[in-house]
């Protein structure tokens, strides 16, 4: 509960903070600074020429990228409904696994104690003497608080692991996109630890 | 108690969202500013994405949409005229068609300069596009500005020629191309005049590389350009028969010929006078020996004149000439093989014939080493004594004789010793040894010389003989 208390007041914090920037920025707005060619660091028409080359390439590697990416909210959907599904596409198995592992065991876990509750519940439900009633009773509490704490721990793991899916699907792109810049920079033979490759 | 739990665990998943997935979400913003024509807001805010995103593949989806929300700007600043600030926002925002804009601009700014009569200030623009857009499609009507301006106000007919050169390589009958001859027109008979000098000069190659690069535009007329390719290969073709060099002359009056054909009859009658030029060349080389290039040159003729007689006698006598050398050269060995088994005598003949045939200096040598071994054979004495007599037409016989008058007239005739000439076998086959003594009382002259009867070659074996030779 305080974790979640924390984050919440970050967030408030940010808005507070973008809220209070937003005047501070519009006031101090400078067309001359704005409009300065030399501010993205090119000081002349072959600084520009570069920059153009250069981003015309990385734009044709965009279609790739959209191809090859993963999509966020696809993955937090996985995420949502399998826990773990969401890592095993962004390539990151063993956290996967390790999630999907840790849910199973709690579910099932919390579904064992819930069953041992009941069915002492039923037995409370059915006895007639005040020692029986009393003793069914404590038999059922203990279980029955067990299932809940399994369910408790199952849910947070399943928070973290829609956290997880969104940090994994970024990391993933980010990797991606530098794997298909360098894949463009190799030739298109390349002597490797496996052998020789050859792109078409 | 569960919508309190529902409502705890949206918001925790939407602070989840909002600060892992903020890098979309700031490139969303980005769009939705730019959607609603807030350019210069979602500028600063792609700048700054740009700036710090951990993904540059999204860096580079904001890097696109700050460059086209700069020309959203400046498109805004052309609207109102504003030339420095759509210039400085083209400029930002760098992209290809933001640069053909910008060319746009520096066109229109040129053409405005260009009536205002500043023409430095339009060519500084017009210099601008060519440097720094050079792929915008106005190019053309860049260049052809260009050429304007260097005809009409530099008079820099060189740097017209080179946009020119230009325009027609890349753009060949575009509009602006087509008017561009006019001003290069007027410039070409000049060309066509230095080139001439060129070729009066003997700069061949020079002005070769002029004419054929003229002749690669649509500007001159081609009679005359052709005339003038002919009359600098006629020319070099003239200056190589006077270095003789006539097969190579009579490729270039060929080539001459093709480029301007009404030249025909004069470059046919000096096609024809060159055969006779081949007739002799091929003479001098056969002389020299050269047989091969003597029948190149005579063969030659062939290509001009058809089985020019003088030149069909001519490779006939070459034939021959290289027949009889043949058969000498056998004779020579048949020679040798005889002479080796003493047929000295049939030896001699087959030399001789060898030399009637080729006469080398070889043939004649041996010819006349048999001839001496013959003579040795009858009598070597008698032949060693002749060649002392006919030495340097008796010149051993007469300064010995001098010597004596010498002597004589220091001491009387009894008392000075003339052993006359004693001729003695020498070591080695076919060697004589030829003493003469002339002996006084006081003084004495000892002459000794080895004569080689195979070749009539005297050596003297001492001082006194060698000096006598002398």
């Amino acid at each position: 509960m305080k974790a979640i208390n924390k984050i919440l007041l970050a967030v408030a914090l940010c808005l507070l903070m973008e809220i209070v920037a937003a005047p501070i920025k519009a006031q101090s707005f400078d067309i001359q600074a704005f409009s300065d060619t030399t501010k993205y660091g090119w000081k002349n028409y072959l600084d520009r020429n570069a920059y153009r080359e250069d981003l015309k390439q990385r734009q044709e590697l965009l279609q790739i990228y959209e191809m090859e990416a993963q999509p966020l909210n696809t993955n937090i959907l996985k995420s949502a409904l399998i826990p773990g599904w969401g890592q095993f596409s962004t390539k990151e198995s063993t956290k996967g696994t390790v999630i999907l592992g840790a849910e199973i065991v709690l579910a099932g876990g919390a579904y064992y104690f819930m069953d041992r509750a009941m069915s002492k519940y039923r037995l409370y439900e059915k006895a007639t003497q005040v020692d029986d009633i009393e003793k069914y009773y404590k038999d059922a509490q203990v279980p029955y608080q067990y299932s809940f704490i399994m369910i408790g721990f199952a849910g947070i793991i399943w928070a973290y692991n829609i956290f997880d899916v969104i940090q994994s699907t970024q990391d993933y792109n980010v990797r991606l996109w530098e794997e298909i810049i360098e894949r463009t920079q190799r030739g298109p033979v390349n002597i490797t630890p496996t052998g020789v490759e050859v792109r078409f | 108690m569960f919508t309190r739990y529902r409502l705890i665990f949206l918001l925790l998943l939407s602070s989840l969202l909002l600060l892992t997935g903020c890098e979309i979400n700031r490139l969303k913003s980005a769009e939705d500013l730019y959607q609603k024509h807030l350019y210069a807001p979602a500028i600063q805010e792609l700048d700054d994405l740009i700036a710090n995103a951990e993904n540059r593949a999204i860096a580079t989806k904001a890097e696109i949409l700050r460059s086209n929300s700069y020309i959203a700007l400046a498109e805004a600043a052309v609207e109102k005229k504003n030339w420095p600030l759509a210039i400085r926002f083209f400029k930002l925002s760098n992209s290809d068609a933001a640069n053909f804009r910008l060319a746009e601009i520096y066109r229109d700014l040129a053409v405005e300069a260009s009536k205002a009569g500043n023409l430095e200030l339009s060519k500084i623009y017009l210099d601008t596009i060519y440097r720094e857009v050079p792929e915008t499609p106005i190019i053309p009507e860049v260049l052809y500005r260009r050429i304007a301006y260097y005809v009409d106000v530099k008079a820099d007919n060189e740097a017209a020629w080179a946009d020119y050169m230009q325009l027609y390589d890349n753009y060949p009958n575009n509009p602006y191309e087509v008017l561009a001859r006019n001003y290069v027109i007027r410039f070409i008979p000049g060309k066509l005049d230095y080139a001439a000098i060129l070729n009066e000069q003997g700069y061949y190659t020079d002005a070769l590389k002029e004419l054929f690069e003229i002749s690669k535009y649509p500007v001159v007329d081609m009679d005359r350009l052709n005339k003038q390719i002919s009359d600098v290969y006629e020319r070099q073709a003239e200056e190589l028969i006077n270095e003789q060099d006539y097969v190579e002359a009579d490729r270039l009056f060929r080539i001459a010929l093709q480029y301007y054909p009404q030249k025909k009859d004069s470059i046919t009658n000096r096609l024809e006078s060159i055969t006779n030029l081949f007739i002799q060349k091929g003479n001098s080389l056969l002389e020299a020996g050269d047989y091969e290039a003597a029948l190149i040159h005579y063969r030659k003729t062939f290509d001009i004149i058809p089985d020019y007689p003088p030149a069909v006698e001519a490779i006939k006598r070459v034939y021959t000439i290289q027949e009889n050398i043949r058969k000498a050269g056998e004779l020579f060995s048949q020679a040798e093989r005889l002479e080796a088994t003493g047929k000295l005598n049939e030896a001699l003949q087959t030399y001789n014939a060898a030399y009637a045939l080729d006469p080398k200096p070889e043939y004649k040598q041996k010819a006349a080493i048999v001839q001496n071994i013959m003579e040795a054979n009858k009598n070597p004495s008698a032949f060693a004594r002749r060649i002392l007599n006919e030495y340097r037409g008796g010149i051993l016989n007469t300064r010995i004789q001098n010597q004596k008058k010498e002597l004589l007239k220091r001491y009387k005739e009894n008392e000075i010793q003339d052993s006359g000439w004693k001729l003695m076998l020498s070591t080695g086959q076919y060697k004589y040894e030829a003493r003469y003594d002339l002996l006084t009382p006081n003084e004495t002259y000892l002459y000794v010389w080895q004569i080689n009867l195979r070749d009539r070659s005297i050596v003297p074996l001492n001082k006194l003989s060698e000096a006598l030779m002398q």
